[in-house]
């Protein structure tokens, strides 16, 4: 039995998809060269006046929103002022004193137990500069910075210490990242910044209410990361702890590699950021038709579409996978609505579409096959008009088209055959070219008329139904 | 009059009457500035092409902290030393558009920051009035001497009325929000509005149509409502109590101020004492205020994107040596003071109280406005000083102006009468937006302290 229990929260940057930046209009697009998307706002020169993106208010509500928080009655912003030279203006815009959201919370599953994680808050920012360096950091004579980054806007979503573990801490991230991409306002890339997580860790006696020292964690790039940086930083403040001795409160730095954490070198004193209003900038107040209209523009969240399907008789495991992906669950939706077998369906997607999707390294939105044209595929088979096995290439050749599946039959001559008058014919002729093993079945070697069906579908070139073949040929060899 | 005794004003005027050519013009404006700033140092850059284009055209000069492509922007800093803005201040993109033409940029304390004393790194502008005594800023020196109709500057706690009142002019400060700010260098965003100085009132009514109305820019900048002229049946004007008991108030100030008072009372204009109980807070409110957002404002100043730079052992060292060297002395107190009154541990004690202080002043004053049409004070509790007094006066100068700026509310300062050789000034506070109004009062005051003022 364990002596401590962790106590984990968890402050998450989120860069917002704007098409530009927080307070000017220069592009936020990805892959420019160094300082090109720059102007005298997000360059901070002398005399500029920031002008607030009124679409990063928005999506900052949608987020807001979708965490479950309440709405500030003022959107308004601070200055946190501190130097360095990623820091264009020496002060940083953020929400310090009214965040746009508060008091929500994200429920999620963790190993069959719900859990409620309170969210406490989420506010906006602009994003810092991005220093470039030579070789290594310490061995490089000079820093180079790139403000293309400067000034896109952030979210800061920060939780209430509720998590106990760091797979709970990962399994939040996770959940966290679905229902931002489901309310479409980020990428939420980890691995290229677009979604950014620092943990607070610290341990306590089990049972205490109290909390003890904490650390801030960073450095942590992928989901993976942030369970293994937090299990280490565990493991090492209960070493400390069993043999008596204190946490020091300090910012950590995980080592992926070498798998610790180690305190980073402290560049300057304890920060006093002197936050205090920014008086350039005019507060917005949300009225409440806006947030109304934000609210109803937000697509079914993944929790209520979660208990949907499973409403329809799926399995849990198919719901995450279906969930997990608004896109993939819209397609399955509509898809849904003019093809009732949810497990089918399910399978299909699950299998064949993301199959093919993940081989050709796209996304929903890029597929040329619709949702319709899936349904009516699946309807075609279940009609008995093709095989499922055929089904599969017609659904590649769909696929690979944007056609129509009955196009795409028609063109391979893949009709199954159902007839049975055309069917008794061949059935007639293999039965007639096959003396010993219709001999063996007569001998009760039932399992021979697998051999007698195989060789029909290879008359009709697999276009034969098998359930049909099966049962003229079994009652051709039984009456004769 | 020879032509060779016009002033730049006149010369203007002659060729947008088409009586002095524009060869004419080219040659002489530059020789007249040109004395101008050898005799009282006020400009920090000047013009190199003269051509004015297709009249009517206007002289004007800036403040050297409002930006401009054609010059050099120096905040009168070191720091800024050879700084050239990629940018022109919307205010004075909309001047030029209405015929004004920028004849150079003039001295001011460096960054703004210094209580109208007129000092900055570059040099110490002196009153053509009387050269013993400070202009309080160059624009004001090159407008007293018909050097340009306007000069815009900046008015945060009260320096450009103070500097005009100096040098016995009219000095505008509008409502806040009126004219845009971008291109403004402000040391303090929320008390800080782009203003002119005039020979008259005039002047000031004309420069101010031509600089105000909305900028994309400057999402601060309003359109202004329609002007509601309450006065046209006369108006009643407010004296705020305690006025006289201002320490530092000299007895020329008061003695000028009760001559306009009884002369609004010949004049038949109520003035009413009313109670105010802030007066002795109005300087360490818009202290407290001007030092944290100046704190801020001036971050931006580390030497590693513009401007000037000293190489240091390391980052923080390179901060430290760069803004002590180039940040000159008075700056540095200010901006130590608005460190020290936004930090962790006294941000109630000073920044929140102040702008409680704030509030309470905006409060009061939009309830006096409500009963009366203006308030009216002396602009200074003193006349222009002499280099050596100035030092010891850079607090208390504001006591006046600042409610102004706390409040967000039009003030206009006119010249009322003489303390011996030197002007002084008496201000009037209006409505927000209702400018006309207040320069319609201001005119008043203007034709007639006309009869008080004896010309040096």
């Amino acid at each position: 039995m364990k002596r401590f229990e962790p106590v984990i929260g968890l402050e998450v940057h989120v860069e917002l998809l704007t098409e530009t930046k927080l307070f000017c209009r220069c592009a936020t697009a990805f892959g420019a060269l160094p300082n090109e998307q720059v102007c005298e706002i997000c360059l901070g020169l002398p005399g500029h006046r920031p002008l607030l993106n009124k679409k990063a208010v928005e999506y900052a509500i949608r987020a807001a929103l979708a965490l479950n928080c309440e709405i500030a009655e003022q959107i308004d912003f601070d200055r946190k002022n501190y130097f360095y030279c990623d820091l264009p203006k020496g002060y940083q815009i953020s929400q310090f004193f009214n965040p746009t959201g508060t008091n929500g919370y994200v429920d999620m599953v963790v190993n069959g137990t719900a859990r409620r994680i309170r969210i406490r808050q989420i506010h906006m920012e602009e994003d810092v500069g991005k220093l470039v360096h030579q070789g290594e950091i310490m061995g490089s004579a000079t820093s180079r910075v790139d403000f293309n980054r400067a000034g896109i806007p952030l979210v800061e979503i920060v939780t209430q210490p509720d998590l106990r573990s760091a797979e709970e801490a990962r399994i939040f991230l996770q959940k966290l990242r679905t229902i931002l991409l489901y309310a479409g306002v980020s990428d939420c890339k980890m691995e290229e910044g677009s979604m950014r997580c620092d943990a607070n860790v610290s341990l306590r006696p089990v049972g205490s209410g109290m909390l003890g020292n904490k650390t801030e964690l960073k450095n942590m790039n992928s989901f993976r990361s942030v369970q293994r940086g937090i299990e280490h930083e565990i493991e090492r403040q209960e070493e400390i702890l069993e043999e008596g001795g204190h946490v020091i409160p300090e910012t950590r730095h995980f080592d992926e590699n070498r798998g610790l954490t180690r305190a980073m070198r402290s560049k300057f004193q304890a920060a006093d950021y002197r936050c205090f209003p920014d008086p350039n900038i005019i507060p917005v107040i949300p009225d409440k038709d806006w947030v109304a209209r934000i609210r109803e523009s937000l697509p079914e969240m993944p929790d209520s579409r979660t208990a949907r399907l499973t409403g329809l008789g799926l399995p849990p495991y198919d719901v995450e996978i279906i969930t997990s992906d608004r896109e993939l669950a819209d397609f399955y939706d509509a898809a849904c609505a003019s093809y009732r077998e949810a497990k089918t369906l399910s399978n299909w997607i699950m299998g064949e579409f993301v199959r093919l999707l993940n081989a050709g390294g796209m996304k929903v939105s890029e597929s040329r096959v619709t949702p319709g044209q899936l349904a009516a595929l699946l309807a075609l088979v279940d009609n008995g008009v093709i095989s499922g096995k055929s089904a599969k290439e017609v659904f590649e050749e769909m696929f690979a088209t944007g056609k129509d599946a009955e196009a795409v039959i028609t063109e391979k001559g893949l009709t199954q055959i159902s007839d049975s008058g055309e069917l008794e014919k061949i059935a007639n002729k293999v039965i007639a070219a096959n003396p010993a093993v219709v001999a063996d079945f007569k001998n009760g070697k039932t399992k021979a008329i697998g051999f007698l069906v195989g060789q029909v579908m290879k008359e009709t070139r697999g276009q034969a139904n098998p359930q049909v073949v099966n049962k003229i040929l079994a009652e051709k060899l039984n009456n004769c | 009059m020879t032509r060779d005794n016009l002033t730049v004003k006149e010369l203007f005027c002659l060729y947008n009457r088409g009586a002095v050519t524009r060869e004419e013009l080219k040659v002489k404006v530059p020789e007249i500035l040109e004395v101008i700033d050898n005799r009282y140092h006020a400009f920090i850059s000047r013009a190199t092409d003269f051509d004015p284009g297709v009249p009517p055209a206007y002289p004007c000069v800036a403040a050297d902290n409002i930006c401009t492509e054609s010059l050099n922007t120096t905040c009168g800093s070191e720091m800024l030393l050879d700084y050239r803005s990629p940018f022109t201040a919307s205010a004075l993109d909309k001047a030029r558009s209405s015929g004004f033409f920028l004849l150079g940029k003039t001295n001011l304390d460096e960054f703004g920051i210094g209580d109208c004393t007129g000092r900055s790194f570059f040099k110490t502008t002196f009153n053509p009035l009387s050269q013993d005594h400070l202009a309080g800023s160059g624009a004001a020196a090159v407008v007293a001497v018909g050097g340009a109709v306007a000069g815009f500057a900046s008015d945060a706690r009260g320096g450009l009325r103070q500097s005009a009142s100096f040098c016995g002019l009219t000095g505008l400060k509008p409502t806040y929000g009126r004219v845009s700010r971008r291109g403004l260098i402000e040391y303090a965003s929320s008390l800080d509005q782009v203003g002119v100085i005039t020979a008259g009132v005039d002047d000031a009514t004309f420069a101010l149509r031509c600089i105000s109305g909305p900028d994309s820019k400057d999402p601060a900048s309003q359109e202004s409502p329609p002007d509601q002229d309450s006065t046209a049946s006369g108006f009643r004007v407010a004296v705020p109590e305690g006025w006289d008991r201002v320490s530092g108030l000299s007895a020329g100030v008061k003695s000028v101020f009760n001559k306009t008072l009884s002369l609004l009372a010949e004049l038949k204009v109520e003035a009413a004492e009313v109670p105010f109980s802030y007066l002795p807070l109005v300087s360490i409110t818009a202290a407290i205020i001007g030092a944290t957002e100046a704190f801020s404002n001036l971050a931006n100043y580390d030497g590693v994107r513009f401007g000037k730079r000293m190489s240091g052992d390391h980052l923080q060292d390179m901060y430290v040596k760069t803004r002590t060297a180039f940040f000159g002395r008075r700056v540095k107190e200010f901006l130590t003071f608005g460190a020290f009154v936004s930090s962790g541990g006294n941000y109630r004690e000073y920044f929140l109280w102040a702008q409680q202080n704030r509030g309470a002043i905006q409060r009061r004053l939009m309830a006096i406005l409500k009963d009366y049409d203006f308030l009216l004070l002396p602009t200074l509790p003193f006349t222009a000083p002499t280099l050596a007094e100035s030092s010891g006066l850079v607090n208390g100068a504001d006591v006046y102006t600042a409610l102004a700026n706390l409040a967000g509310l039009p003030a206009v300062t006119v010249p009322a009468g003489f303390d011996g050789r030197l002007p002084v000034g008496v201000q009037l506070i209006g409505r927000p937006f209702a400018e006309a109004a207040l320069l319609k009062a201001a005119k008043l005051l203007e034709e007639q302290g006309g009869r008080e003022v004896v010309a040096p």
